[in-house]
């Protein structure tokens, strides 16, 4: 469960919004977006480029370790920008991890290649521990069956509505799917659990939007706003 | 340093803040004398209105108590979106001391500061405490309008996963419109 609200504590990606809501009691997990830098770390960032929610701009894969660890959300709290391996696992064990992993370099228009960010993934001790259930997701097919390769649950983003079941049988790897609310049915979701795949919602801004989702008897949610949703499941 | 020790309030912090509100009532509506003749310019009324606040829509029941130009106001309110659509009851008391700062034909506005202290249960209980200045416009005379615009620090704590109290700040604001009525 992200945070990213008008109405949220902390800024979205921030140490203090994920540990926030690891301490809510109903909250199951986090997603977070996870970016690669030029020397090789996994820095917390959801936009392609700094200047849209930091004092920075650049795009975190063209910056280093030097350049990053100042860096602060304009946001009332001026949380700094965090680095994956610097989360509190204590407060992860028993949760599930998303990892939304972000490949494009938006200021070069490539793509960040995919086993360096494995690699990266890899040096993070927290990431092996079994009593955290860490989902790698993306929307890049191949990426996903690199990181399944290296041993990590994988999660397909779906930002469009099509039948999933109909390329499923040449990446069986895939056994999450994340899907906005708006592309996916109560019909879907259902045809999608009787063929063992897992679907998770997202997306949904309001206390109706999270009662509709439910309605729709995912396996799980991600919501923005965490006590709004927690009242609405509990 | 300072606002670091503000950020910290807790149990007692709120506890101050009540009694200073006590203090500042009980100077409003101490007794004014002139040549040995009170004079009582008291001025007593009520208010409605429709609070936008970060966390909730209010509506709110207002007590506006005028006298020499200072004001209090004790409101009670419910949160309309946990309340009515979620069935959570959110419950909010604010107490705002004011200065009739500014007055012209059938209106005034007032600098005030607002304290206002609110919760609702998710598995667990939150509670909100927040103190925020601004000000109160008001325009009319029996029946009135009235605008409210107050941003200032909120507190949120709850018993977290692990037993301990999570305790977080934020800024707060609320935008309230409404309706009110002068009994003298």
């Amino acid at each position: 469960m992200g945070l990213a609200m008008q109405n949220s504590m902390y800024h979205d990606n921030s140490k203090e919004a994920i540990e926030y809501a690891l301490q809510m009691r109903g909250c199951n997990g986090v997603e977070v977006d996870v970016q690669l830098s030029k020397d090789g770390d996994l820095w917390l960032y959801h936009d392609t480029n700094l200047n849209s929610e930091t004092n920075s701009s650049g795009c975190i894969s063209e910056m280093n370790f030097q350049e990053l660890k100042g860096v602060k959300y304009k946001s009332f709290h001026h949380e700094n920008l965090c680095k994956l391996k610097d989360l509190d696992s204590n407060l992860l064990y028993g949760k599930i991890l998303y990892l939304d992993i972000r490949k494009f370099n938006g200021c070069s228009n490539s793509e960040i290649n995919s086993q360096e960010i494995i690699q990266a993934l890899n040096s993070i001790t927290f990431l092996k521990n079994p009593e955290i259930k860490v989902v790698v997701v993306s929307n890049s097919l191949s990426f996903l069956s690199a990181s399944n390769v290296n041993g990590y649950i994988v999660a397909l983003e779906i930002n469009y509505g099509f039948d999933f079941l109909t390329i499923q049988p040449t990446y069986p790897f895939v056994k999450e799917l994340i899907v906005k609310n708006k592309n996916i049915t109560t019909e879907q979701i259902s045809i999608y659990k009787s063929a063992g795949i897992t679907t998770t919602i997202f997306e949904m801004r309001s206390a109706s939007g999270i009662r509709q989702a439910l309605k729709k008897n995912p396996n799980s949610i991600m919501t923005d706003d965490l006590r709004e949703a927690i009242i609405e499941v509990y | 340093m300072l606002v670091r020790n503000v950020l910290k309030w807790d149990y007692n912090y709120r506890i101050g803040l009540f009694l200073f509100f006590q203090i500042l009532y009980s100077l409003l509506l101490s007794q004014k004398t002139v040549e040995n003749k009170t004079i009582n310019s008291t001025q007593h009324s009520f208010f409605f209105t429709q609070s936008f606040q970060k966390f909730d829509n209010f509506s709110t029941l207002n007590w506006l108590v005028q006298r020499n130009k200072f004001s209090l106001c004790t409101s009670v309110g419910i949160g309309v979106n946990r309340t009515f659509f979620q069935d959570r009851i959110f419950p909010q008391l604010q107490m705002s001391f004011g200065h009739k700062s500014f007055s012209f034909k059938n209106g005034s506005i007032s600098p005030e500061i607002n304290s206002l202290l609110s919760s609702f249960s998710t598995i667990e209980r939150h509670y909100f405490s927040s103190i925020q200045v601004g000000y109160l416009f008001q325009f009319g005379k029996t029946l009135y309008f009235i605008h409210r615009l107050n941003a200032g620090l909120l507190n949120e704590k709850f018993k977290n996963s692990i037993g301990n109290v999570t305790s977080a700040n934020t800024l707060a604001w609320q935008f309230s419109l409404g309706i009110g009525y002068a009994i003298n």
